[in-house]
């Protein structure tokens, strides 16, 4: 026993060791490229990149580094890569980078041609974040300067990491991105990026998700949207659950301290059914009303109604996607494939139409396990 | 105490000025005959007395200015000898006289009859005095050694906070009644011998029969048996010497000036070496693992003694590394290093006009130029100087753009580390620079490889028979509670087994009873 961790110990020093090119460049002789921006170039036929370069030379005392952006149009995303070192004299090193934005243009007319090279190349990280822009360029959003970071791309990167409490957008990196490219029986997705200006300061905002069929953009749904879907997919870690008061109004808010899907495909009358439960521990954050909940029976009816509200709207976004796009990014037929192999040798061919037409039922319980500092809703005379 | 011949120092030059001669029964023929042997030495110094009743007897001394002890020789020899009445004593020849010279007369505790001319020289050499009487062939040595020795005092490279506070003195002797006060047991042997063919120096080694391996104690007696060297000043000489492989860095035999180290590592089953004129005390065999225990780790609490000892290994892992990953990084593997450090470090090695290797290696030369600085100045200013010096000097460097700041972090942690291990930083030097060298070279692989051979360099050592570090084949758990970390002593019931298989039990595994 031993002696096989001592092996597996070995050879994973080993496997350290031989990672990464051992080509000698010193650290001032490179590009670190930030982020890049992918766009239709300005000819039929032609790309245009544009690649936020972090600019060592400015700075150099106290914060570390500008950035500067620098924009080239070419046949093959390669060549422009290469084509930039003629721009900027150094090598461009792309084992930093942390975000790739697709404009809505490359991805409505297919993203494999641009990702190929991102993913094929021994330099790049397939753990980069991918994002596609509501804006019409990518190039835009690439530019922009951001509140937090000077450097856009690692604001993104940021953003991305800080997701979880939000979950208006999918946590995209693009190894997983061509991981559901490259499955049958789940579609890809990307989050959508926009430029929020406030104050005449431009800022990146991320919200919704971009919807792939094959490698085509099909449909976008928005970022609360995009919170149910989540809730389908059994990715969410955190977020805020909205409940209605009797009288239909917004009046608390849940913090989703934990969530737990279960999704079931099983055979009812002949025809094959997806079910969904989830399971939601949440914190009562926000009581924007009177109304009594401090007793057993109000915090019961609480939780029935959220969960009522919760299944109405997995259920609703579930809809949409069937009906508008045809694209399982559920991943349904993943799990048809794994729980029913038979089943799915027959529905995989035309898996779209199947996804479709496929019966969902959802489940939701929600649980309030706490109400914050105070137990009682503020009470005016 | 048992007086062994000194083997491989024949003393050639001592046989040709008294080679055929023999000692005479004439006082003055015996006087001048020690005037040649010793001309030029000004320190010899002859004196011829009378008894006050039978002025017949003719008695000489002869010793060394400055080695007696003139007080004991006076009250001790000189007195009786004029005083005693010798017509009352009853004698047939010289010879008989002499014995009962030796056994009634002198007050002195060290007497020994000689007729060995060879044996009287060194013997005046060594600081004794010999009474020589007319008509007789012989001489009486008399050890009134006595010289002016330094008093007992801290030592100076092994300081501890806690523990035992003395350190060996440069008298044998001295340091010969430290161990035995501390370990009374008949089981202490003490064997002496001489060795350096002109200097005499005398040596001992020093071990507990009944724990110490006989191969052990043989190999070390045979190989210094061999030693043919006209000067040994130091322990340090004889390890040179006799160590096993000869052309590794790292050390091959114990050093220390501690008399409760020392003793305690006799404990364990060593064989320990000290010489005449030096606080050192050499200890076979020696294991790597030596390298990191400190005395006083034995005398705190045995979580912090592990901590303590674990930050000296780390230390010397990273003063070893930290320079050559820190080159392989930032040359080879960028996309190693997180973003955000990255950065930092490719903006402050902006405007740096040489590449890093040429920066590690010129920060970490003048690192060492300091050190050795701080060594030479003879108080302990020395070391602050040092650290004064290399920060003025780095952070001068750093804003006239010389090197990176990033650079001076990494020279500085690594000079620190190294300081963490006095005793291996002679070793660490030179590894480091070798794994600089393959780091520059070959990047990160290049470092592990490196790092490959020295593991490989150091398993393959063994000193004295003992491995220098030990397999993962041949680990016994009982054996390593005194490695990496250092097991309470409740805990510790066998000497390890490499050296001290012959008795293994160290303490019985009865519970002390506590009642509270």
């Amino acid at each position: 026993m031993l002696k096989k961790v001592i092996l597996a110990f070995i050879s994973l020093i080993l496997l350290i060791s031989v990672t990464g090119c051992w080509n000698y460049s010193e650290v001032d002789d490179i590009s670190i490229v930030a982020g890049v921006g992918i766009d239709k170039g300005e000819s039929e036929g032609e790309l245009s990149v544009t690649v936020e370069i972090v600019d060592t030379k400015e700075g150099m005392k106290s914060s570390p580094a500008g950035f500067k952006i620098l924009t080239l149009s070419g046949k093959t995303i390669f060549e422009i890569a290469r084509g930039i070192i003629s721009i900027t004299g150094k090598k461009l090193f792309w084992s930093h980078s942390k975000a790739i934005v697709l404009s809505e243009e490359v991805a409505r007319e297919g993203v494999i041609k641009v990702i190929d090279w991102y993913n094929r190349d021994t330099e790049t990280r397939s753990d980069v974040y991918i994002f596609v822009s509501k804006e019409k360029t990518a190039k835009e959003v690439i530019s922009l300067s951001s509140v937090t970071e000077s450097i856009t791309a690692f604001a993104l990167a940021q953003q991305m990491r800080s997701e979880k409490n939000v979950s208006t957008a999918p946590v995209v990196e693009i190894w997983d991105f061509i991981d559901k490219l490259e499955a049958s029986g789940e579609f890809a997705m990307a989050p959508l990026i926009y430029i929020h200006e406030q104050n005449k300061i431009k800022n990146a905002r991320v919200s919704g998700t971009a919807i792939f069929s094959m490698d085509k953009m099909v449909g976008t749904i928005s970022g609360e949207e995009t919170k149910y879907m989540l809730f389908a997919k059994d990715q969410i870690q955190g977020g805020v659950l909205t409940v209605n008061d009797k009288q239909g109004k917004t009046a608390f808010s849940l913090e989703i301290l934990s969530n737990k899907t279960k999704v079931k495909p099983v055979w009812i009358d002949g025809k094959l059914q997806m079910q969904i439960n989830t399971e939601t521990q949440v914190g009562l954050d926000e009581v924007m009303t009177p109304e009594e909940f401090n007793n057993i029976n109000s915090k019961n009816v609480l939780e029935e109604r959220a969960g009522k509200e919760l299944q109405e709207r997995i259920l609703s976004i579930i809809h949409r996607v069937q009906k508008d796009y045809h694209a399982d990014i559920f991943g349904f037929g993943e799990l048809i494939h794994e729980r029913m192999p038979q089943t799915w040798k027959k529905v995989k061919e035309n898996w779209g139409q199947e996804f479709s037409e496929l019966d969902v039922v959802v489940n939701s319980k929600v649980i309030i396990k706490s109400s914050g500092q105070t137990s009682r809703s503020i009470q005016t005379h | 105490m048992e007086e062994q011949t000194a083997g491989g120092n024949r003393k050639d030059s001592q046989q040709n000025t008294t080679s055929g001669q023999t000692p005479s029964t004439s006082l003055d023929e015996m006087m001048n005959l020690f005037r040649q042997i010793f001309k030029d030495d000004g320190t010899l110094r002859i004196r011829v007395l009378n008894n006050e009743g039978s002025e017949i007897l003719r008695f000489g001394l002869v010793n060394v200015d400055g080695m007696v002890d003139k007080h004991m020789i006076q009250e001790g020899v000189i007195k009786p000898l004029m005083a005693f009445d010798f017509t009352r004593m009853e004698y047939g020849n010289t010879a008989e006289l002499m014995e009962k010279i030796r056994t009634q007369v002198i007050n002195v505790t060290d007497v020994v009859t000689s007729t060995d001319l060879n044996e009287m020289i060194s013997a005046i050499i060594a600081g004794k005095t010999l009474l020589l009487l007319d008509g007789y062939a012989g001489v009486l040595t008399i050890g009134a050694q006595g010289w002016d020795k330094k008093a007992i005092t801290e030592p100076v490279t092994e300081k501890s906070v806690y523990g035992p506070r003395e350190g060996f003195t440069e008298s044998l002797i001295v340091n010969l009644t430290q161990i035995r006060r501390r370990v009374q047991d008949s089981d202490l042997k003490f064997i002496f011998s001489k060795i350096g063919s002109r200097s005499n120096t005398q040596i001992c080694i020093c071990y507990m029969e009944s724990l110490a391996s006989p191969s052990i104690v043989k190999e070390l007696q045979d190989r210094l048996r061999q030693v043919d060297i006209d000067l040994v000043l130091d322990t340090a000489y004889l390890s040179e010497l006799i160590r096993d492989e000869p052309f590794s860095p790292f050390e091959m035999t114990g050093s220390t000036e501690r008399p409760d180290s020392l003793v305690s590592k006799m404990m364990e089953g060593r064989v320990a070496l000290l010489i005449e004129g030096s606080p050192y005390a050499m200890t076979v065999p020696y294991l790597f693992v030596e390298n990191f225990q400190a005395s006083s780790d034995y005398y705190i609490n045995y979580y912090f003694g592990s901590f303590n000892r674990m930050l000296r290994m780390v230390g010397a892992f990273l003063s070893i590394s930290i320079p050559a990953l820190y080159v392989a990084l930032v040359t080879f593997s960028q996309e190693m290093i997180p973003t955000q450090l990255l950065l930092s470090i490719a903006t402050s090695r902006v405007a740096v006009p040489f590449p890093t290797v040429v920066e590690a290696v010129f920060m970490l030369t003048i690192f060492e130029i300091l050190r050795e600085a701080g060594e030479r100045i003879p108080t302990y200013i020395g070391q602050a100087i040092s650290i004064v010096g290399a920060l003025v000097l780095g952070q001068a460097a750093v804003e006239a753009r010389l090197v990176s700041a990033p650079m001076i972090i990494v020279v500085g942690l690594t000079g620190i580390m190294t300081l963490l291990n006095s005793r291996l930083t002679g070793p660490l030097i030179i590894v480091r620079a070798l794994l600089l060298c393959a780091s520059f070279m070959l990047g990160i692989y290049g470092y592990f490889l490196g790092m490959l051979g020295l593991v490989i360099h150091l398993m393959s050592l063994r000193s004295f028979g003992v491995s220098y570090m030990l397999g993962i084949g041949s680990i016994r758990p009982q054996d390593i509670k005194d490695t990496a970390i250092r097991a309470p002593w409740w805990h510790m019931h066998l000497r390890p087994a490499m050296i001290g298989a012959r008795n293994r039990k160290r303490k019985g595994s009865n519970k002390i009873e506590r009642r509270p």
